[in-house]
């Protein structure tokens, strides 16, 4: 599941609601992501993410990363902060393409921040 | 008498329309919304920085990879003669009709893949790790950068056309929950460094944020990168409007409001003023995966209107038309 929106899994939050067994991922749902900082609306941003998922047979996890990537490479105009994902789910789930997944194998969570862009 | 001056009149007067249709110049096409300041609208120039004097628009070439260079990209990703395929850049992130597409399964049995567009000067390659699989000997950041250089060497960059700053920090971390505690295994681990490089042209940026971006993991493992690197050649060379010309474009309306982050050209008509706080040339590239005639030079202005900083973007050269009032 991915929810485009600012600070979803921001790592504090995430630590925090771990430490109380609040994880929002079920053992149905493979994983679980969005931006874990500030992120910007990008015209492009859609076309990317599902141009990425569809043509390249990427994970899900990169077309995403991917797309944010290559939209604000292309129009930064006003981004100062470093944008990133966070991802958490699964790590049988984390290869997970449009064509090849996976069940969860549910042994154990993992929570993976990946860097989307860095400004000037 | 007067049909042959007359005939040579009207083939030169064609003449020129022809030219001035086919320049370059007069088909630069910034994105963005249009910027029409109200009338008398004070624009003040409080810009310190120097331009150059004159600027090239250039014409891009076909045939940005030379064949040492697919060679090697081609060795970079593990791949060989039985691995390509063409296709018709249609289904692919990259649009060129001469796009060479390789396919195979790496190390850990996941797709692996690379994309080479030699018509718009551009490369992508990802080789999908197992995120079960053991992370260790992740390259340092100086590492890093040192890995990249070598890559960006072999891929045929001249080194002399990158910006001196690089981008560092594009990596990834990694947290595990233990099943049985359900407390975290131990602090983030970096499992990928990523890096990127600026191209410039005559000493000026580009539109785009990088031209190489290249990711490590576990022993300097190449999980992806991707090039953008047109070929292009000199085709015009215009001088670069003084201040009071670049004002002049955008009083009447020549300049645009490009998407950005931060103010709205809502924001920006409330104001009673505008200044000009900063100018920083900039060659237009496109979105770096599409063809594109030529590459134009334009001006990335930072302005201020009251209390709210906003950029417009405006021409930059001086040619028949542009800068007069």
């Amino acid at each position: 599941m991915t929810i485009m929106a600012c600070n979803v899994l921001r790592p504090a939050n995430y630590t925090s609601m771990n430490n109380a067994s609040k994880i929002p991922v079920n053992d149905n749902l493979h994983f679980l992501m969005g931006p874990s900082t500030y992120a910007w609306a990008n015209s492009r941003l859609g076309k990317y993410y599902a141009n990425y998922l569809v043509y390249t047979n990427q994970t899900i996890i990169n077309a995403l990363a991917g797309a944010i990537t290559d939209s604000y490479t292309e129009n930064s105009t006003g981004i100062t902060n470093t944008v990133k994902i966070g991802v958490s789910g699964w790590t049988s789930c984390f290869n997970d393409t449009l064509k090849e997944y996976n069940d969860p194998d549910l042994l154990g969570l993992q929570y993976n921040e990946k860097t989307c862009f860095v400004p000037p | 008498m007067f049909r042959a001056p007359l005939i040579k009149i009207s083939a030169l007067i064609g003449a020129i329309i022809v030219s001035v249709i086919n320049s370059p110049a007069q088909s630069l096409r910034l994105e963005g919304e249009s910027f029409q300041p109200p009338t008398n609208f004070p624009i003040v120039w409080k810009a310190t920085n120097d331009l150059p004097s004159g600027l090239w628009i250039y014409k891009v070439m076909p045939e940005a990879f030379s064949a040492a260079v697919v060679s090697n990209a081609m060795r970079i990703g593990h791949f060989e003669m039985k691995d390509v395929s063409r296709t018709s850049g249609e289904q692919s992130p990259l649009k060129d009709k001469h796009l060479i597409y390789c396919y195979n399964r790496n190390e850990y049995g996941k797709p692996r893949f690379l994309y080479i567009a030699p018509t718009i000067g551009a490369m992508e390659y990802g080789s999908q790790r197992d995120y079960k699989a053991t992370v260790e000997g992740v390259p340092t950041t100086e590492e890093t950068e040192r890995l990249a250089r070598d890559v960006l060497f072999q891929l045929g960059i001249d080194r002399s056309l990158l910006g001196e700053k690089v981008r560092k920090g594009y990596d990834e971390t990694s947290t595990k929950v233990d099943p049985k505690t359900h407390q975290l295994t131990g602090p983030p681990q970096v499992v990928v460094r990523g890096i990127s490089f600026e191209r410039r042209i005559d000493g000026i940026p580009l539109s785009e944020a990088w031209c190489f971006l290249i990711h490590f993991g576990s022993h300097g493992r190449i999980e992806d990168f991707k090039l953008r690197w047109r070929n292009f050649l000199p085709s015009e060379s215009h001088r670069t409007l003084t201040p009071t010309e670049i004002i002049g474009m955008i009083k009447s309306g020549r300049s645009v409001f490009p998407p950005q982050v931060g103010a709205s050209e809502f924001d920006v008509s409330r104001s009673k003023a505008l200044t000009v706080v900063k100018i920083t040339p900039r060659y237009f590239n496109g979105s770096g995966k599409e063809w594109i005639d030529f590459i134009y030079p334009y001006a990335d202005l930072e302005m201020a209107a009251g209390t709210v900083t906003f950029h417009l973007h405006c021409p930059i050269l001086f040619y028949e038309g542009i800068g007069k009032k």
